[in-house]
């Protein structure tokens, strides 16, 4: 928490070293987190590229409620989210194939190298309903409270606790069918 | 089946690996953006804190840490078992050489940090930035602060009075040679490399102090960390190093003074003197009166100033009758609604005109230069 304190007071004061220890510190999270949201790499490789991007180019509007870490998450969550919404609009529309062409063709190489415990994981989480997968992952991978992930998804605590023991017994059953 | 328990670990304990090369690029595209975005960046905001820190009860603590320490790691270690029955006036004793120190200020409010300094001290000269872009440089004679905008707020004698060192000033009197109080109290625990010390307010100050809680290197007996918790909840964290970091460019070069929006001379207890006010937009003129010599806390004597403005638009702002000056000094001030809303403007809105007026004598006695710098802060500002 200090140590992240002192991260951001130095990058508003303009240090680069303090945006690439920031970088560092947290771009696996990040990209664990929106992997294991989209079960798509390509797609969560390009928002902790975006989310960071943008960190850095208004560090001085930056105004933390809790931590760094929660921040960068929940600039993960509100982007996926954007992409869940555009892909759904591009399925109506017919366009996803091209767009994941496009996608995987603009990065041959990966940023993630997929291990296979991962790779069963993000399979058996994407076959929970979203908003309990997004309970799960932010709250375990994320480390976010259940009182910020309900001010995220502008519930009560107690719905997000119900979403996240529900969406744990769904992925105990899914795990447990794939064994 | 799998315990739920499991699951959790299983989410919780995933880890990935990267593209190294990837990695870097990525970096590369966010560091290129920021440098970008540093080249367009305007001035920050500038945030209400002279308010702040008039009213905070921890004024004395946040004066004294514009001092930083001097320290050099020539020590002697302090090994073995016997370092649990190291007394509090062999720190004391230690923190004697300290001839540089490198600092970490933090001020909490609630559950977050609501200012932040970092600080430099070295050969008697301190420098302190803050998280406003404001800065205040110390000469050891005089210490001048610049706010975010490059404009010189405050200028009084250095807050080393008498020879007093950055410890003996910002431990309130705990890091002091002539203080004997707690010279024979030992760690409250020690660590596999720090020393605890736990000291009780002293009456003077248990109003407000809950405690103050110092760390201690173990071999170097340095401070390294000192906390003072209010009775209120907020505490004041300072964080120390000793060896040499990088130091800003500006150490010790001070800012130039930019020229005063208005001055004019003033006579003590005569009458209101209007000063042309240019280069500060809305505003045209200051009135301005100085009367009632009077004997301060610290033994000197200061003068009253009242100060009003008035705009283009011929408003005549409320009178700040607070302000007490010595000669030679300038201080932040301010009128408007930040003030406590006294103030009507015309248009309803939120105004206030943050002025910091400097007090300069001249060779005739009750008469001095009084030079305002002053703008006009809106809330887009």
């Amino acid at each position: 928490m200090i140590e992240d304190k002192l991260l951001i007071w130095r990058l508003k004061l303009g240090s680069t070293d303090a945006l690439c220890r920031i970088y560092k510190k947290y771009k696996d999270n990040l990209l664990r987190l929106a992997s294991a949201l989209l079960n798509d790499t390509s797609a969560a490789e390009d928002i902790v590229h975006d989310c960071f991007v943008s960190f850095a180019q208004s560090p001085e509007k930056l105004k933390l409620n809790g931590s760094l870490k929660s921040y960068l998450a929940t600039c993960v969550v509100n982007r996926v989210r954007n992409t869940n919404k555009t892909r759904q609009r591009q399925e109506t529309a017919g366009l996803n194939e091209a767009e994941s062409t496009l996608s995987s063709s603009k990065r041959p190489e990966q940023w993630i190298i997929y291990n296979e415990q991962l790779r069963q994981l993000n399979d058996a989480l994407a076959q929970l309903p979203e908003q309990q997968r997004e309970v799960i992952i932010l709250h375990l991978q994320g480390e976010m409270k259940f009182k910020a992930i309900a001010e995220l998804q502008g519930v009560s605590i107690n719905t997000i606790q119900s979403r996240h023991r529900y969406g744990l017994d769904k992925l105990r059953s899914i795990l447990d069918s794939e064994v | 089946m799998r315990p739920a328990e499991n699951i959790e670990k299983l989410v919780k304990n995933i880890n990935i690996d990267t593209n190294a090369k990837i990695d870097e690029e990525v970096l590369g595209e966010v560091v290129k953006a920021f440098e970008k975005s540093k080249s367009k960046k305007t001035s920050a905001t500038e945030q209400n804190i002279w308010r702040i820190i008039m009213k905070s009860p921890i004024t004395k603590l946040a004066a004294a840490a514009v001092i930083i320490i001097a320290v050099s790691l020539g020590v002697n270690l302090v090994t073995g078992p016997d370092v649990a029955s190291v007394v509090w006036g062999d720190v004391v004793t230690h923190t004697g050489d300290v001839d540089y120190v490198h600092m970490y200020y933090f001020k909490s409010r609630g559950n977050e940090f609501f200012r932040q300094f970092e600080g430099w001290h070295a050969h008697g000269k301190t420098l302190l930035r803050g998280d406003n872009g404001d800065a205040t440089y110390d000469d050891g004679r005089i210490s001048q602060r610049f706010n975010t905008y490059g404009m010189l707020t405050d200028r009084k004698p250095s807050v080393f009075p008498n020879g007093q060192t950055f410890l003996e000033s910002f431990s309130i009197g705990l890091l002091s040679e002539k203080n004997q109080q707690f010279n024979e109290q030992i760690p409250a625990s020690v660590g596999a490399d720090f020393l605890i010390y736990t000291f009780d307010p002293r009456p003077s100050e248990s109003d407000w102090m809950k405690s103050i809680v110092i760390m201690v290197g173990r071999n170097s007996l340095l401070p390294i960390q000192m906390k003072c918790c209010q009775k209120n909840g907020d505490y004041d964290l300072l964080i120390f190093d000793y060896e040499a970091p990088e130091q800003p460019t500006e150490f010790f070069e001070l800012p130039v003074i930019d020229p005063a929006n208005g001055a004019g001379k003033v006579l003590l207890d005569g009458e209101d003197v209007m000063i042309d006010i240019t280069g500060a937009p809305d505003l045209k003129t200051a009135v301005v009166r100085l009367h009632s010599e009077s004997v301060d806390n610290a033994g000197g004597v200061s003068l009253s100033l009242d100060v009003a403005f008035i705009t283009e638009d011929g408003f005549r702002s409320g009178t700040n009758t607070v302000i007490r000056l010595r000669a030679d000094e300038a201080c932040r001030c301010g009128v408007g609604s930040a003030s406590g809303g006294l103030d009507e403007w015309p248009d309803g809105k939120y105004r206030n005109i943050r002025f910091s007026p400097w007090l300069k004598p001249t060779d005739t006695e009750d008469t001095y230069i009084v030079e305002i710098r002053c703008r006009v802060i809106t809330k887009t500002d």
